[in-house]
């Protein structure tokens, strides 16, 4: 490149006028080997500004951070699976709780049919009622015979008893 | 977003942007894990990508955020770039400056020896190649003030390399 153009992007550069392609020409042009005498002085400040955007991350750097957004997306996968787990679990507590009360109410209900009035005429229930007193009052003596004799067999054995003594 | 995008459009930027976080932390380790964090970030809100202007830049601003937190975690000396004045850091002699600026090393440290302001515009003119819009929404500065900065910042950087204070020429 002309001399005398790197002179008057450097003065250009020094008041802030030069653009970005520019400045640019000048880092490559003052890092280069063969430098102008008097450019030597200010060609260290463009080497080096050459030289630290060479700077780079260290090998493996990307696949490390791909390995870490990896292993946070799989924190977040799990996450949702437990929280998955955590849900069907209630579900089937809710369904265990729900069947059970279910349950209950139906042998409730059944218990209920079971002692429902059957009679909705009362004269009828009396006359029910009355078969079914008569019924127990008929075994009832029935049984009271056997004890009758019974108690005779007690009185007979007493009476042996004393005999003998 | 898609993976195939994140890794040809935004991954990238990994040299780019541990370059600058570099510049402020000066440790390489350290360096990669906040680039780390700006990717993972940048993944977490990839939905919302779409409405960013410049990607670039705005993962720049996140890098520099974290950077300057991890900073302060690390309780090291940082000054705010928004309240800085334009103060030449007293850490570096003037006179071990101007022997050293034949060499990288002299001049990493003539880098060094700007106000962080300073720097940090020089970085991302100089070395990024940023445009003043960028550098302005970046450090969150005005672009006319971006302008004034890199004046300064490459008139100090000139006088030390040229002596010029040093002679008085």
């Amino acid at each position: 490149m002309d001399y005398n153009k790197i002179k008057t992007l450097l003065e250009k550069y020094w008041n802030c006028e030069t653009t970005l392609e520019e400045e640019s020409l000048l880092r490559e042009y003052l890092s280069a080997n063969e430098i102008p005498e008097d450019l030597k002085e200010i060609s260290p400040l463009f080497q080096y500004y050459k030289s630290q955007s060479g700077i780079k991350v260290s090998k493996g750097f990307e696949e490390k951070v791909l390995n870490e957004i990896e292993s946070k997306e799989n924190k977040g996968k799990h996450r949702y699976l437990h929280l998955f787990y955590k849900v069907a679990a209630a579900a089937i507590l809710i369904l265990f709780f729900v069947t059970i009360h279910q349950r209950f109410i139906a042998v409730r209900e059944k218990a209920t049919i079971l002692v429902q009035d059957t009679f909705d005429d009362p004269q009828k229930a009396l006359e029910e009622t009355k078969k079914a007193l008569l019924l127990v009052s008929e075994k009832w003596n029935k049984g009271k015979d056997n004890i009758v004799r019974l108690s005779e067999f007690n009185k007979a054995e007493k009476i042996i008893k004393n005999e003998n003594l | 977003m898609h993976l195939k995008y994140f890794k040809n459009e935004i991954l990238p930027l990994k040299d780019k942007l541990f370059r600058y976080a570099l510049s402020y932390i000066k440790d390489k380790a350290e360096s990669e894990d906040i680039v780390q964090e700006v990717f993972i970030r940048l993944w977490q809100k990839r939905k919302s990508l779409d409405q960013i202007k410049n990607i670039e830049a705005w993962s720049m601003t996140i890098t520099r955020n974290l950077t300057i937190d991890k900073l302060k975690a690390n309780r090291l000396e940082f000054k705010d770039l928004h309240n800085v004045e334009d103060k030449v850091q007293e850490k570096y002699n003037p006179e071990q400056l101007v022997e050293q600026s034949e060499t990288m090393e002299g001049i990493r440290n003539i880098i060094d020896s700007l106000s962080e302001k300073q720097k940090q515009v020089i970085v991302l003119r100089d070395i990024e190649g940023h445009t003043y819009q960028e550098i302005g929404d970046i450090i969150g500065i005005d672009q006319n003030l971006v302008k004034v900065t890199l004046f300064r910042a490459r008139e100090n950087v000139r006088k030390k390399i040229l002596k010029i204070d040093q002679y008085g020429l």
